[in-house]
């Protein structure tokens, strides 16, 4: 047996198939590419491979990964290439290495996403200089709260809502560069079991914060957030003080 | 000149429902002189993607270098919306292009209720509904499946209808067109009046149909001569082995109602049920050779990575090398872990050992169809299976562990009084007690039994075809009675909204006329007739009252055997004096052998040769 770490990438066409979809569609791939993983016990045994953390649907990606238990070590040039060849247009397996049969799970090494968002406003005049500054001001907000949904208790019929403050998830939020009319911006947010921030909840949050910032600006405002574009540029995990991928951060 | 819908598609639910880009999704580079070919499913993507026919005929269309099918399905309401709003057209899902620049339209008729999506994805195709309305450059509209064998309900809306089984037809409609196209002076009622010669090729623009004033049909007869036969024969393939089948099938994204691979075993069905349609117009039986078969299994499973797989045929287990079938599925397949789920068992002949194979790998719900109550009625209907049967096998299965069992009956079968609805009851109270039968530590806790009852309609080429559909009061009448009967707390009973029953009933056995009520009912606004939460039944009686058409008329008498009805001109190879014969029979309650045990002389192996046939 061996456990292999995997980095794919999840782009075009395919940001709109869920994360239910993906695990479907890497099984039914590894059968078509002739690759055997392990699979569990049990009554309804299960091919062996877990993901780090779920994608929204609509966000692309060039850093996911994946870890699969084989039955049989193959060099990984060669389990590469097999499942890129039945793997449809827009996900496409990146790199990858075998590691230690009882190292960490990719969920619970998952720590932090960076992102770069695109968006498109409704005016398409819009000062960079201003757009600065009214990150900052959102930024140094003393709290950032957000509605989320609380767990259902068992019989509980009505949903509950609990109100969480999201700021010391941002790690880093910043307005890049404008390309033909989108304003790209980099987010690096907590992400996984310690915390969680989903990119498109930031610009929600962030689209209030200017919605209240309005009557205070003498320049007409762009409300409006015509379109967002989401890639996920990669994924890390904390060693030692510095950020790594999930693939570097395997000894 | 594609339709544009990246913007949409975050806007609706599961976007993969359009993407067309699914594992074995044809996709061409677009040729001068290659036929565009529009293969639309009238019901949702999920539906759609379950259908066998549509995964043969895409295929099969796709493998011909200058044809290039493509695929539609009714798109979800959340998208009809955005579509509608945005005015833009319905497109076909592997180019996006919108449905008029195709030269073929074709539709499957599966259910009677799904006519009004037909309409639907027309209209949001901004092609013509009806037939006479369309002109040189718009697209033929092509319709064909079980629902096919009586269209004159949706006539008015089709250019060419297909009778019988499409693999080869299909071809030689669309070859006959690239042949015409090439001379540019051709025209579309010139090529209507050329596709009429190929045989199974209906062209209901060719007939006219006059009525009593009763409101029967006095003549079907064709408008000129020599526009084809007036009488129409089906089409079948005679040797299932040499009939194209796919090695690969479309592998959908997202889940489907059946989402793996399924191998079509055989065609036709040796029992005759009297109230089945299917066991009538898909005869005579046809068989694929074992070997045939494992060698696609194999196929289909490489090709696809699907980890199941399952058996489609009107009963699996009347095949006749099913156990080595069977065993030979988990022979192969045990090492990658593949599930065998295996539909329309059979309770006669279905055995322990079967179930303890299946369950080997993955354990599946069990399904009974006793169909009736009552040994009495089961012999009307001529389902030949008796109680002991049942109970038996129901024993077996808990026994094994099993307490989640399926019962599926009709309900508005000719003769049917409620001594046979209560006998439903009856035989669920002794399925229970077989449970109870069986010492606690060797049977599993909560059992559950769930009843389902449909309601009978009567269907065009069946010995009940003459009968009357009992009325809506009745069926609510029927439904109580059993439901009342039934309050256990182990027993769950469904039963479908009689009013859909109604509707149905009406356009399976309807005339020519009902395409006004169609249309009406569609202008109303009905679509999803189907589905229990989108059916709208008011509507269709509005429509059917503003077309004054009763519903009474077609559902609720006893048509004469001299009537003429509205199929009268199509042949399915079943002769009528066999469907009187069977009739009569069921009325005496007299059982006709299936077709192994004694040739019943229904006349099909005089119309048609097979190979690895019973006849």
């Amino acid at each position: 047996m061996a456990l292999l770490r995997g980095k794919f990438s999840k782009t075009d066409e395919m940001k709109y198939i869920s994360h239910l979809d993906l695990v479907r569609l890497f099984h039914r791939v590894m059968r078509r590419a002739g690759i055997s993983p392990s699979y569990t016990q049990g009554f309804n045994p299960h091919p062996i491979i877990s993901f780090a953390t779920a994608l929204s649907l609509g966000v692309e990606s060039k850093g996911e990964y994946f870890d699969v238990k084989l039955n049989e070590e193959i060099p990984f040039q060669e389990f590469k290439e097999k499942i890129n060849e039945h793997l449809p247009r827009g996900i496409e397996i990146l790199e990858g290495k075998y590691i230690d049969l009882k190292e960490d799970s990719l969920m619970s090494m998952v720590e932090y996403s960076d992102y770069e968002i695109a968006l498109e406003f409704s005016s398409e005049e819009m000062d960079e200089l201003l757009l600065n500054e009214w990150i900052n001001g959102f930024l140094k907000q003393e709290t950032i709260m957000i509605t989320r949904k609380k767990k259902k208790k068992r019989r509980q019929r009505h949903q509950e809502y609990k109100d969480v403050d999201i700021k010391p998830l941002i790690k880093t939020f910043v307005f890049k560069r404008k390309h033909e009319n989108s304003f790209i911006f980099d987010t690096l947010l907590v992400t996984g079991s310690k915390g969680n921030l989903k990119p498109e909840d930031l610009i929600i949050l962030f689209g209030n914060y200017l919605c209240s910032q309005d009557t205070s600006l003498e320049k007409e405002f762009p409300l409006e957030i015509k379109s967002m574009k989401i890639m996920r540029k990669d994924l890390y995990h904390e060693v030692d003080g510095e950020l790594k991928n999930l693939i570097d951060a395997v000894k | 000149m594609n339709v544009q819908i990246d913007d949409l598609l975050l806007k609706v639910e599961k976007p993969a429902r359009y993407l067309g880009n699914e594992m074995n999704s044809a996709h061409k580079d677009l040729k001068d002189g290659m036929v565009r070919f529009a293969f639309a499913f009238p019901d949702t993507y999920e539906i759609g993607m379950s259908h066998l026919g549509m995964q043969i005929l895409y295929h099969l269309l796709n493998e011909q270098e200058d044809i290039f099918c493509e695929r539609v399905f009714s798109p979800n309401e959340d998208m009809e919306s955005l579509l509608r709003e945005n005015e833009r057209s319905l497109f076909a899902l592997e180019t996006k292009a919108p449905l008029k620049v195709f030269d073929f339209i074709g539709f499957t008729l599966q259910y009677e209720l799904s006519y009004t999506n037909i309409l639907n994805i027309l209209d949001m195709g901004e092609i013509p509904l009806l037939q006479k309305d369309r002109g040189e450059g718009d697209p033929f509209v092509i319709l064909g499946g079980p629902c096919s064998y009586n269209p004159e309900p949706i006539a008015d809306f089709a250019d060419i209808i297909v009778l019988g089984e499409g693999e080869e037809v299909i071809l030689e409609i669309v070859n006959l067109y690239k042949e015409m196209k090439k001379n540019k002076k051709w025209k579309r009622k010139g090529f209507l009046k050329e596709a009429s010669k190929i045989e199974g090729v209906y062209i209901p623009s060719h007939f006219a149909v006059d009525y009593h004033m009763d409101g029967t049909v006095k003549e079907i007869r064709l408008i000129e001569e020599h526009m084809g036969s007036k009488f129409l024969k089906k089409r079948i393939i005679e040797d299932l082995d040499e009939a194209y089948y796919p090695d690969k099938i479309l592998v959908p994204y997202i889940d489907t109602v059946h989402n793996r691979v399924v191998l079509e075993i055989f065609r036709g069905c040796i029992r005759g049920c009297r109230f089945c349609q299917a066991g009538m117009i898909y005869r005579p039986v046809r068989e694929r050779s074992l070997e045939k078969l494992k060698r696609m299994a194999h196929d289909l499973l490489q090709n696809t990575g699907y980890e199941e797989i399952s058996l489609a045929s009107l009963s699996s287990g009347d095949y006749t090398e099913i156990e080595a079938l069977i065993n030979h599925l988990i022979e192969i397949n045990q090492q990658d872990h593949i599930g065998v789920s295996l539909p329309s068992l059979r309770l006669d002949n279905f055995s322990k050992e079967m179930i303890e194979e299946i369950q080997k790998v993955r354990k599946t719900g069990l399904t009974f169809a006793p169909e009736a109550g009552t040994q009495r009625l089961r012999d009307v209907i001529n389902k030949n299976i008796t109680e002991k049967d049942l109970l038996t096998s129901a024993k077996e299965a808990f026994e094994m562990g099993y307490n989640n069992i399926k019962l599926y009956f009709m309900i508005g079968l000719p003769t049917e009084t409620d001594e046979d609805i209560l006998g439903i009851k009856d035989l669920v109270y002794k399925v229970l007690n077989q449970y109870h039968g069986i010492p606690k530590e060797k049977r599993a806790g909560g059992l559950k039994i769930t009843v389902s009852t449909s309601t009978f309609v009567p269907k065009a080429f069946t010995p009940f075809q003459w009968e009357e559909q009992i009325s809506l009061q009745e069926i609510h009448r029927r439904q109580t009675l059993l439901k009342e009967s039934l309050a256990h707390r182990s027993i769950n009973y469904n039963y479908h909204d009689g009013k859909t029953s109604i509707v149905e009933g009406a356009f399976a056995r309807g005339d020519r006329r009902l395409s006004k009520v169609l249309h009406r009912a569609f202008r109303l606004g009905c679509k999803f007739d189907g589905w229990g939460d989108r059916f709208n039944f008011q509507k269709w009686m509005e429509a059917f009252h503003l077309e004054d058409l009763p519903l009474k008329f077609y559902n609720n008498r006893i048509r004469n055997y001299d009537e003429i009805l509205p199929w009268e001109h199509f042949e399915i190879g079943v002769d009528k004096s066999y469907l009187i014969k069977e009739n009569e029979k069921a009325k005496s309650e007299e059982v006709t052998a299936d077709c192994r045990l004694n040739c019943s002389g229904c006349g099909v192996n005089q119309n048609f040769t097979t190979k690895r046939g019973v006849c």
